[in-house]
């Protein structure tokens, strides 16, 4: 079974396709943080900053391990499986911003927005607080602003492959000197000297 | 009636020429994209605002220094709205300086602005 784990890019894709799904269609969705900077917005654009982590939570510790043999000829495979818990801020702004965010606290609970994050194995934690609306004081206006914080656990798999031996050397002395000097592999089966060594 | 000093900007005694990077862009999937720059030969006086200096910090050390920009021609921080991008970045003697603030020196003939250097290693 393939790797099962989204980069920050995949999450980021996810999440905002999400988002748009949610909130009014003149808010625009746009990604915290961005490399080089961004230009911002204006007191009567509606944005929706979008910002990922991943913190600490009941169910981030356990790990369960798996191994088995796999492909032909046969490795060694390990499976581990455990819970990632993304945080997803969502940050709105705007004469929208409090609608947007009830509306994200409310269609979160869709089913077919359940179903859009449970093809990537990503379930909301449905324990969140309320909308919180603190507007931001900026250039001597007052920007609506509303903070939803929400996490989400996601099921990981990631799979090793477990080193194993291939080949032993192997060096038989006698009392008249090197009598064997070679590798004993798997189906090996060495006669030197009269010396017999099974598998 | 203010004295116009842009004379003194394009004086061969006291101006260089640098390139001004202007760039434009859109936001893709939420994530602020920026087209190709444009080049921007400019003419003008280049002072220091900060000086090279060494940051030791746990993971190294970092370099941070500031010039100050003189032109006739504008020099743009980063803007909203229809021709939205990203500050001005300007390549002067081998590094790319990014425009954190302008002086509104419209009046005198100038433009004034200090970059910060960006990739401060």
């Amino acid at each position: 079974m393939a790797d099962k784990i989204l980069s920050l890019s995949q999450l980021r894709k996810l999440f905002f396709d999400l988002a748009t799904l949610m909130v009014d269609p003149s808010t625009q969705v746009r990604m915290s943080w961005p490399t080089g900077g961004a230009p911002a917005f204006e007191i009567d654009d509606n944005v929706l900053f979008i910002r990922i982590a991943d913190v600490a939570s009941t169910y981030h510790i356990p790990q369960e391990l798996k191994y088995e043999q796999v492909g032909s000829p046969e490795e060694g495979n390990m499976q581990i499986h455990y819970t990632r818990t993304l945080r997803i801020t969502w940050v709105f702004y705007g004469q929208n911003s409090w609608d947007d965010a009830v509306a994200v606290r409310t269609k979160l609970f869709y089913q077919t927005n359940h179903d859009v994050l449970a093809r990537q194995k990503i379930y909301l934690v449905p324990n969140f607080d309320p909308p919180r609306r603190f507007p931001e004081l900026w250039e001597g206006l007052w920007y609506e602003r509303v903070d939803l914080t929400t996490d989400f656990n996601e099921k990981i798999l990631i799979n090793y492959a477990v080193p194993s031996i291939l080949t032993v050397p192997l060096v038989v002395k006698g009392d008249s000197g090197t009598i064997h000097d070679g590798k004993i592999t798997e189906s090996t089966i060495v006669r030197e000297g009269g010396l017999i060594i099974n598998k | 009636m203010v004295i116009n000093v842009s004379e003194v900007i394009t004086d061969p005694d006291f101006a260089q020429t640098f390139t001004v990077y202007r760039s434009t862009g859109s936001f893709v999937d939420g994530v602020w994209t920026e087209n190709t720059p444009r080049a921007i030969k400019m003419l003008g006086v280049v002072t220091v605002s900060s000086q090279k200096e060494l940051d030791m910090v746990a993971e190294g050390d970092r370099i941070r220094g500031a010039m100050t920009f003189h032109s006739v021609c504008p020099l743009y921080p980063t803007r909203v709205g229809t021709a939205q991008g990203t500050s001005d970045k300007i390549m002067w003697r081998g590094e790319y300086y990014k425009i954190q603030s302008v002086y509104p020196e419209v009046d005198w003939g100038y433009y004034k602005a200090i970059g910060t250097r960006i990739k401060g290693a």
